[in-house]
């Protein structure tokens, strides 16, 4: 671990010294000039290679040289032809009046800017806007007529529920946040926007609601997310990782969701999501441990149920944790725990298994993550293949050949299964990685080591943070009023708080009397 | 981003001690079960003068590859003869032990072990020697069973009972239905150490086998053995054994059966709950136990004329229970007071809680008071439930009596 951490030494430090931009990567701040032909010139040096940058020189009503400027693909060809090129080039607009005056009569298009600077055009036509540049002009018009290929709204891959809203984001950035804005329709539902990476200058959005969210939260945020500096963003887990309080932790801090109503519960709790152009998934901060426990059915489904069901979640979460290494720990140190019975038939089953329990329960875990590891990368096709011979290999083969004990595999399928059990894959994740230095633990100094493994994770926990607020919370630091909705999951009209971390004022969700007010009606 | 020395620190240490551990063959003291020779039962025989006879009752795992998930085939024969026994001979149980170990090639292994048989011979010595044993070693369980043989105890181990797969397991679940006494080595130490070595525990025999299957006997619990000085005095028999148990607010599952005179025919009724109390008292020097028990009875079996649909015939009923409740109990009294003069009932106990004083002068004379200490019965029986039929059997339905 110390290696491990003086070699992230050495290269934070090594960024420090290279911090000088490499060259060449923007185009000069340079302004547009009134010689038509070297404003054209100086966009073509920019793009210079690019063959899928358009010029199309015209005229404008016959006598005005004119070029629209345009990234093929980016930008809607019919759409150029139809209200740019054909009011144009048929119209009698004189440019006396200034180019003011050009847009007002003759671009029926909706949304139009002036633009000054090589740098200002660039940015329009990388976002698939079209610029027009005018003889005798300083200033180019850019005209958004942005073509987008876009998947449709699909039902999430990752996180599917029963009842609930099938929807999930998609890659395009607008329809993301508009998939939000239909459900939270309030003003002060704010989206601001920045753009990070030198080279891919991704649009990133903070979206939060005023009057809920903490002002220092929202500046931490948005100070920590405009100080990255990267070349490129192409994920929600890059931003993750560079806005992490402390990095040297398997536990996630921050919510990764592709649903669109998660997010739009956690803004109504006052935390942030960050949205990232080119991913369905969007982070959300801050969060608790608990956050990562919670599926967005608990809140669709009664609360009885749901109460039952998220207890269920926690014991195969604690088994997902710690059933390997109780089992090897108890048949290698403790064995007078187990029932007599229960005992003589494990005995049975491992007298002809030539390894040790901890050795065998390594050799199972290890198959065991190769395999789900393999079932996620390989092409659907394939998939299916390799789950039929990991089932026969791991599940049947192995125990008649000996090699580990039919006990052993079971608990190596539940654990698998209970580690699937939490509804959030990052978490799950987390939890079978822990797994393995507990399990070694076990088979070095029995449920003493476990016990040990488990104080180390609850202690480690304890200590993390997600943009200050205590990551055991509301467990750690007790909030009783929070706990509704972590040891059971209160019915909705005893919601009556919003969770008191990410909230300090305008903490109601609803009238406190209207609950007193329903006990009356029923009585 | 940034960790804190002190943290890296231990950390880098924690990482280095794990690698460590993982090479170093000595930090891993961890038994496999495959090395365990698990005990499932010891007998205790008394060799010679000197020497006592230790009998191993060890768990053998079926060999070769007939474990194999497939087909539950193998399943029939692997239950079979699931256990070896192996002795030896050694001054002590301790020297014993040792000497079996050496002829077993894998590691003794106390934890499961359920069942210790004296036998009778071993029995009649001093038993306080093997307890200690048994009690010191953190391994060996306190919940264990004791029971002390009529036969060699060696032979007992060495049965195959039909039911269950060894003659531990016989006498485990046998206990465990709590029909006759069942007594641990943890309690029956306690008995041995608060009363001077007086104690009771369970005694076995060997039934004989189920006809046409002569490898089939199995063991059986009949009565008890009664210690004095941490040595054999004598048994009491089975119902005996059940006059202690209801002295010992032990009983559990009873049947009792009156003949009632006048009606001329016999009942029989089955404990559902029954609970005794035991009230000391000493008024001028004599003391005196009054027994409470307070009993709930089901009507099993009633083949006299009585009507327990009517109060007038469940109060005959409950009376007679009463009474042969009493009776019963003044037998026991009769051989376990007078003969055999060992206070198995926890008098002694009762009256150091109620006079701590007194008891604390006269402890030393306990041995001569108790065989004269008086008993009172103080006797509450209840007809809870009378079946699911409510006329007698020679009475025709709906006839009134």
């Amino acid at each position: 671990m110390r290696l491990l951490m003086r070699l992230l030494h050495k290269w934070s430090q090594a960024n420090q010294k290279n911090n000088s931009r490499p060259e060449n990567d923007k185009p000069s701040q340079e302004k547009l000039t009134e010689s038509y032909t070297a404003n054209i010139r100086m966009i073509q040096a920019v793009y210079k290679q690019c063959s899928d940058v358009v010029f199309r020189p015209f005229q404008i009503s016959g006598h005005i040289n004119a070029t629209i400027i345009y990234i093929s693909g980016l930008t809607d060809h019919e759409g150029i032809g139809q209200y740019v090129l054909i009011p144009l080039m048929q119209g009698s607009t004189a440019l006396d009046e200034g180019i003011g005056n050009l847009v007002e009569k003759s671009l029926p298009v909706s949304e139009v800017k002036p633009v000054n600077t090589i740098q200002d055009c660039v940015n329009h036509l990388s976002i698939g806007h079209a610029v027009l540049i005018i003889d005798g002009h300083r200033q180019g018009i850019a005209i958004a007529i942005t073509k987008t290929e876009k998947r449709s709204v699909e039902e999430p891959q990752a996180e599917s529920v029963i009842r609930g809203p099938r929807e999930g984001f998609t890659e395009t950035l607008t329809v993301n946040l508009s998939l939000v804005r239909r459900k939270i329709r309030t003003p002060l539902l704010k989206t601001e926007s920045m753009t990070i990476g030198r080279y891919t200058g991704t649009e990133v959005v903070l979206t939060y609601i005023e009057g809920l969210v903490l002002d220092e939260l929202l500046k931490e945020v948005r100070t920590r997310v405009k100080s990255i500096d990267i070349d490129g963003i192409l994920e929600t887990s890059y931003i993750e990782e560079m806005i992490e309080d402390k990095s040297l932790t398997p536990f996630p801090r921050s919510l990764v969701t592709e649903r669109p109503d998660v997010v739009a519960a956690n803004l109504l709790e006052g935390r942030i999501a960050i949205f990232v152009n080119g991913t369905p998934f969007v982070l959300i901060v801050p969060i608790s441990f608990f956050s990562l426990l919670q599926s967005p059915e608990d809140y669709y489904d009664r609360y009885i149920f749901s109460t039952a069901t998220r207890w269920l979640r926690y014991v195969f979460l604690a088994m997902s944790m710690l059933l390997p290494s109780l089992y090897v720990a108890i048949l290698s140190y403790h064995q007078e725990m187990l029932p007599a019975s229960l005992y003589f038939s494990i005995a049975s089953s491992r007298e002809t298994v030539p390894f040790p329990a901890i050795v065998e329960a390594l050799i199972m875990e290890i198959a065991f993550e190769a395999l789900r590891e393999a079932g996620v990368r390989l092409p659907k096709q394939v998939g299916s293949a390799v789950s039929i011979v990991g089932a026969l290999v791991i599940g049947q083969a192995a125990v008649a050949a000996g090699i580990v004990s039919a006990p052993m595999v079971m608990v190596v399928a539940i654990t698998g299964i209970s580690s699937f059990m939490v509804p959030h894959y990052a978490i799950g994740f987390t939890l079978r990685i822990i797994r393995f230095p507990i399990m070694l633990l076990a088979g070095m100094l029995g449920l003493l080591g476990v016990i040990m493994g488990i104080l180390a994770v609850l202690i480690h926990v304890c200590t993390l943070r997600s943009f200050g607020v205590p990551y055991m919370s509301p467990l750690a630091t007790v909030e009783q009023k929070d706990l509704k909705d972590i040891l059971i999951r209160a019915p909705w009209w005893k919601m009556n708080t919003r969770p008191s971390l990410t909230i300090d004022r305008n903490i109601h969700r609803q009238p406190a009397a209207r609950r007193d007010k329903r006990i009356q009606d029923e009585q | 981003m940034r960790v804190r020395p002190m943290l890296l620190k231990a950390g880098g240490v924690f990482v280095l001690l794990v690698l460590a551990s993982c090479t170093l063959s000595g930090c891993w003291d961890r038994i496999e079960v495959n090395d365990l020779a698990t005990i499932t039962a010891v007998g205790i025989d008394q060799y010679s003068d000197n020497l006592i006879e230790l009998s191993l009752q060890i768990y053998t795992p079926p060999q070769g590859s007939s474990i194999s998930m497939q087909g539950g085939g193998s399943k029939g024969s692997s239950s079979q003869n699931q256990s070896t026994v192996i002795s030896a001979t050694g001054i002590n149980f301790a020297d014993a032990v040792s000497k079996v170990q050496e002829k077993v090639p894998r590691l003794l292994f106390w934890g499961q072990n359920e069942v210790f048989v004296f036998s009778h011979s071993a029995a009649k010595q001093d038993i306080a020697g093997h307890m200690d044993y048994i009690l010191r070693v953190p391994q060996i369980r306190g919940s264990a069973l004791v029971f002390v043989s009529r036969t060699k105890a060696k032979d007992v181990l060495a049965l195959t009972p039909q039911l269950r797969s060894s003659s531990a397991d016989v006498l485990e679940e046998v206990s465990n239905l709590k029909i006759g006494l069942a007594m641990s080595a943890g309690n029956f130490n306690i008995m041995l150490s608060s009363s001077k070595g007086t104690a009771i525990m369970p005694s076995i025999e060997i039934m004989p086998a189920p006809e046409g299957q002569p490898q089939k006997r199995y063991p059986a619990i009949t009565g008890c053995a009664v210690f004095k000085d941490s040595k054999l005095a004598g048994y009491i028999d089975d119902n005996i054994t059940r006059g202690v148990m209801w002295f010992r607010n032990e009983i559990d599952m009873a049947t009792a059966t009156i003949v009632t005179e006048d009606q001329g025919g016999i009942i029989s009724a089955r404990l559902n709950r029954g609970r005794t109390r035991l009230k000391p008292r000493i008024s001028n020097g004599i003391w005196e136990m009054t027994v409470g028990i307070d009993t709930r009875e089901i009507l099993v079996q009633n083949t006299s004329n009585t009507d327990v649909a009517e109060l007038k015939g469940t109060r005959i009923v409950e009376e007679g229970l009463k009474q042969e409740i009493e009776k019963r109990m003044n037998r026991t009294l009769q051989i376990v007071q007078k003969k055999f003069e060992a206070d198995v009932f926890g008098f002694a106990e009762a009256f150091h809680r109620k006079y701590p004083k007194i008891w604390n002068k006269e402890k030393g004379n306990w041995e001569e008071i108790f065989p004269h200490v008086q008993v009172k019965y103080d006797i509450k029986t209840v007809i809870v439930n009378p079946g699911k039929r409510t006329v007698p059997t020679n009475r025709m339905e709906g006839e009134k009596g």
